[in-house]
């Protein structure tokens, strides 16, 4: 356990740790670009040089490993004098693209220059011109201007992708990042490398120029497109999301996430049903019309009060979250007991492989299985879906995966509730159709298919209409006789925690920024 | 900094030797005092509450006085004021420290280049950061200019309210032609926004000190006018001298700052007391009254109009050509051809208008004397580019508050006067 000092202050760290993570243990900030704690070591682009009394040169922070007895200066003349000329080196060939450059604003080279330089240029020649917007990829985009070769991308196909589609070709000022012959930067992660370009030189296809970034307001919450439950930040503007991005959590995603989820919020902003529907079957014919929330509410309630319990059947998803579950179990257990359950959702045979993806491509299976297992309700699959001796079904969800042979068997069913979000097949068939919030709508919990519970937060202010499947749920209950009143989905998760035993000890509150990695007890 | 002519005291400073400035007591056109009428009102009648304001043709600023009125004689007064609260100080903390200055224009907006001056003053002193020789000169310039049509304001209004309507248009006549001057500089009369943190928006003009001199010379041909037409005028004497008195402890203990304060024969001037810019290279007069009334305040005015003069004429003198602005790029914009040519240009100026000038975490009162007196910035940072909490102390707040003890007991026909020697400027108290 060597121990040294850094601008004077001491620490003892672990054998083999590196200057700058001493110095990341102390709070003293060491610039870097090339460095990303989840990938090797490159040391090259000089950022972090610091002084040390071990060596006559300055060394690279993030390579060098601390010695007992080490003296560290981050922040001598010396080293003022290596980061400006180290940045005047960086920006000799940078283009002047800050005000059409996607990067601007969360660019840390602009960060770096400003704080650690701030010199005037002292070119006097034409700078070296290289590509612009030269596509690499499905979803990403090469300025090589702008690249200042920190090789992160490259690295992080090798090491994390493990597909090696990029290199650095050419010398000198020549050098650029491209993809091998024939190759193009297309394996199932490459987003992440726009994510770690410390500046604008990989930009993505489907957030270039959309949103200037500092317009953008940003929540921590989860990636809903797999059992994987990556974390990431919803960035929206003007109440639309503008992009996912993975953030770090060593227990989820580590630093990342898949292109999948990354651009699997544009299936969520066309197409959206936010009025309550009732169809009607008057003299006039059939027809479909917009109502109030609690009209419709009135006439589900009816139907399902019409039927015997046993003559109704319950589609659930493991789309909903912990605490929709809960209250729709709750349902299920009070006025619908005795409700035939199944088990719709997307598939559970999805791509998989060993970095992130999972198979089964809903977010809340596990969850879904722990608060319903004092129940005793798992469900049948929606595929064997009857209409035999059911008057009434009620859907949660409308993004169930099944064959139209199930939506002709659903649609023999003579009363339709469905909860769901969009104009689809679902909509189509519901006699009555209540608008259900999106997952970055609504806040809650999701269990991943590790059992870590995260918190998802609302980042898009929904229409005044749309309600969560778990409000849909407390109010029919409400309507047929149970007790349920819950204010808010805290208010669930905290009934959740006493009612069931794997929830038991979490603390809804503690499920912030620090312990968004929460496990579930015993699920 | 080196490389400049030996100017008179270039060495004085905070710490260095006294300043050149002396003070002058002033000489009066009345002799003994008169007797109040007050004493002699025997017609005591039914008391009588009058509003006053707060849109009164008289009240130079929208505020209202609750009199309380025993015949024409002034028995209590409740002053209010409030009426022109625009919420600068909350507004500096969504704004950078750059987009404070055009509020601060709109505080005393009769001598806005003194706030301009006041503001970058406070942010710099919280930011450790000195200024190139030649902006302090320019500085002082405009402060004094200001000063000027500040002093001219209060005089020729003061005239007006008695009757004097020849002399207000002569001080009206002096203040546009020095706006003018403003105007050429800045591009505007009174928004004048002209200084940046770390410097200023540009560098004088080329002519500009051939226009001063015309100027100075329109202006004090019209000031001699006045002072003839006024200071020894009996009616004028008559109206002023003994009305609105206030002694110098209760100058002091109200927090009186500028000509109200010397007028009572207290020495006490920031820009000696505390020399900022290069006031302690320049030699004036500080003048100082007698007994503190509307006499002692106009005839504090009308020198240190001549005063100012001075100033300007010394600083002219001592400025030689130069930067303006300071060569930080953490703080001053790069010039645009930088902006638009290098990438090192346009990411400091990126920075610096979508963060602002990061002022590092804590607080600081930048003071300077103002038209009215000591206009202070109070400012504390969270080290981000906006001010976490800014307190503006007008002037003109602290001597509102001794308006009542100077105008109960006296005639009404004196609330007037007294109430524009005070200079109440409106934008400035209610901030």
């Amino acid at each position: 356990m060597p121990t040294l000092k850094i601008d004077g202050r001491e620490v003892t760290v672990d054998n083999g740790r590196t200057i700058l993570q001493a110095a990341e243990a102390l709070g003293i900030e060491v610039p870097t670009f090339c460095y990303h704690p989840g990938l090797s070591i490159a040391a090259n682009c000089r950022m972090c040089l610091v002084d040390t009394n071990k060596s006559p040169k300055p060394v690279p922070a993030c390579h060098a490993q601390v010695m007992d007895g080490m003296e560290v200066h981050t922040q001598s003349e010396r080293i003022k004098r290596t980061r400006s000329a180290v940045l005047e080196f960086i920006l000799l060939n940078h283009p002047v693209d800050c005000p059409i450059c996607d990067q601007a604003g969360e660019c840390v080279l602009q960060d770096h220059y400003f704080k650690y330089s701030a010199q005037p240029s002292r070119l006097f020649h034409r700078k070296q011109h290289k590509s612009k917007a030269k596509v690499l990829g499905p979803d990403v985009i090469l300025d090589a201007e702008r690249c200042i070769l920190c090789t992160r991308c490259v690295r992080f196909c090798d090491e994390v992708a493990k597909q090696s589609q990029l290199d650095v070709v050419n010398r000198g000022e020549h050098s650029e990042i491209t993809t091998f012959p024939g190759m193009q930067l297309d394996n199932p992660y490459a987003g992440n490398t726009v994510d770690i370009c410390p500046v604008g030189a990989l930009t993505s296809l489907h957030f270039r120029f959309k949103t200037r970034v500092w317009f953008l307001q940003t929540e921590k919450s989860v990636c809903p497109e797999c059992a994987r439950g990556c974390t990431i930040r919803i960035d929206t503007f003007e109440n639309t999301v503008r992009r996912y991005k993975p953030h770090h959590n060593a227990k989820v995603n580590g630093y990342w996430m898949c292109d999948e989820g990354r651009v699997s919020f544009q299936d969520y902003l066309e197409g959206r049903m936010e009025g309550p529907t009732v169809l009607d079957f008057g003299p006039n014919g059939t027809r479909r019309f917009a109502t109030a929330t609690q009209r419709a509410l009135d006439e589900a309630t009816r139907a399902l009060a019409a039927s015997d319990a046993k003559r109704v059947a319950v589609v659930v998803t493991p789309w909903l979250t912990n605490e929709d579950a809960y209250v729709v179990g709750e349902l299920l257990k009070g006025p619908l007991a005795g409700a035939k359950v199944y088990r719709g959702g997307r598939t559970t045979s999805g791509t998989q492989d060993d970095i992130l993806r999972r198979a089964d491509k809903n977010p809340n299976a596990k969850g879904l299985d722990a608060v319903w297992s004092r129940l005793g309700l798992t469900g049948a699959p929606l595929a064997a879906f009857s209409a035999v001796n059911t008057d009434t079904v009620l859907i949660f969800g409308d993004n169930h995966m099944v064959g139209n042979e199930t939506l002709v068997e659903l649609e023999k069913v003579p009363n339709r509730i469905v909860i769901g979000a969009f104009k689809n097949a679902f909509w189509d068939m519901a006699t009555v159709f209540l608008p259900a919030r999106l997952h970055w709508e609504k806040d809650g919990t999701f269990t991943n298919f590790e059992g870590v519970v995260q918190r998802l937060r609302r980042a898009v202010k929904p229409a005044p209409t749309a309600k969560s499947d778990g409000w849909y749920a407390m109010k029919l209950g409400q309507a047929l006789g149970a007790r349920l009143d819950f204010a808010t989905p805290r208010d669930i998760f905290v009934a959740m925690t006493s009612g069931v035993s794997a929830f038991a000890g979490i603390e809804y509150d503690a499920l912030g920024d620090a312990s968004h990695t929460t496990l579930m007890g015993a699920a | 900094m080196g490389g400049h002519a030996p100017a008179p005291a270039s060495k004085a400073g905070p710490s260095g030797p006294p300043p050149l400035a002396k003070s002058t007591r002033l000489m009066r056109a009345d002799a003994e005092p008169l007797k109040h009428e007050a004493e002699h009102n025997i017609f005591h009648s039914e008391l009588m509450t009058v509003a006053m304001g707060p849109s009164h043709p008289a009240t130079h600023g929208t505020m209202q006085m609750m009199l309380t009125l025993d015949g024409e004689t002034i028995v209590d007064v409740d002053v209010k004021i409030g009426y022109l609260h625009r919420g600068f100080e909350k507004m500096s903390e969504v704004a950078t420290y750059n987009q404070v200055i055009p509020y601060a224009d709109r505080l005393n907006y009769v001598s806005p280049l003194c706030n301009n001056v006041g503001w970058v003053l406070a942010v710099e002193k919280a930011l450790g950061l000195d200024v190139p020789d030649r902006c302090k000169y320019i500085r002082m310039i405009v402060c004094e200019m200001s000063r000027i049509t500040d002093h001219l304001t209060a005089i020729g209004a003061g005239a007006l309210e008695l009757g004097g309507f020849t002399p207000f248009l002569y001080a009206i006549q002096g203040r546009e032609a020095l706006w003018d001057v403003v105007e050429e500089l800045t591009g505007a009369r009174m928004t004048t926004s002209y200084t940046r943190v770390g410097g200023l928006r540009h560098d004088l003009y080329a002519d500009f000190e051939k226009r001063y001199r015309e100027t100075r010379a329109e202006v004090e041909k019209l000031l001699r006018d006045c002072d003839k037409l006024l200071t020894k005028n009996r009616i004028f004497v008559d109206r002023m001298a003994n009305v609105g008195v206030i002694g110098a402890e209760d100058a002091i203990d109200f927090g009186f700052t500028g000509p109200c304060l010397r007028s009572t024969g207290v020495d006490y001037d920031v820009r000696v007391a505390a020399p900022y810019l290069h006031y302690s290279r320049v030699q004036f007069d500080v003048p100082v009254g007698h007994k503190g009334d509307n006499y002692d305040r106009y005839l504090c005015r009308m020198e240190e109009i001549h005063q100012s003069f001075k100033i300007i004429d010394q600083c002219l003198a001592q400025m030689e050509p130069g930067p303006i602005n300071s060569p930080d790029w953490n703080v001053v914009l790069p010039p645009k051809e930088q902006v638009y040519n290098t990438i090192e240009g346009m990411i400091a100026h990126f920075k610096l208008i979508m963060e602002g000038v990061k002022v590092p975490a804590g607080e600081v009162y930048g003071y300077t004397e103002a038209g009215n007196g000591e206009l202070g910035f109070y400012i504390v940072s969270d080290g981000s580019g906006r001010p976490w909490r800014v307190k503006c102390r007008p002037p003109c707040f602290a001597i509102m508050q001794g308006l009542k003890p100077m105008i109960v007991g006296s005639s009404m026909a004196d609330i007037i006067p007294t109430f524009d020697t005070i200079n109440m400027i409106g934008g400035e108290i209610d901030r």
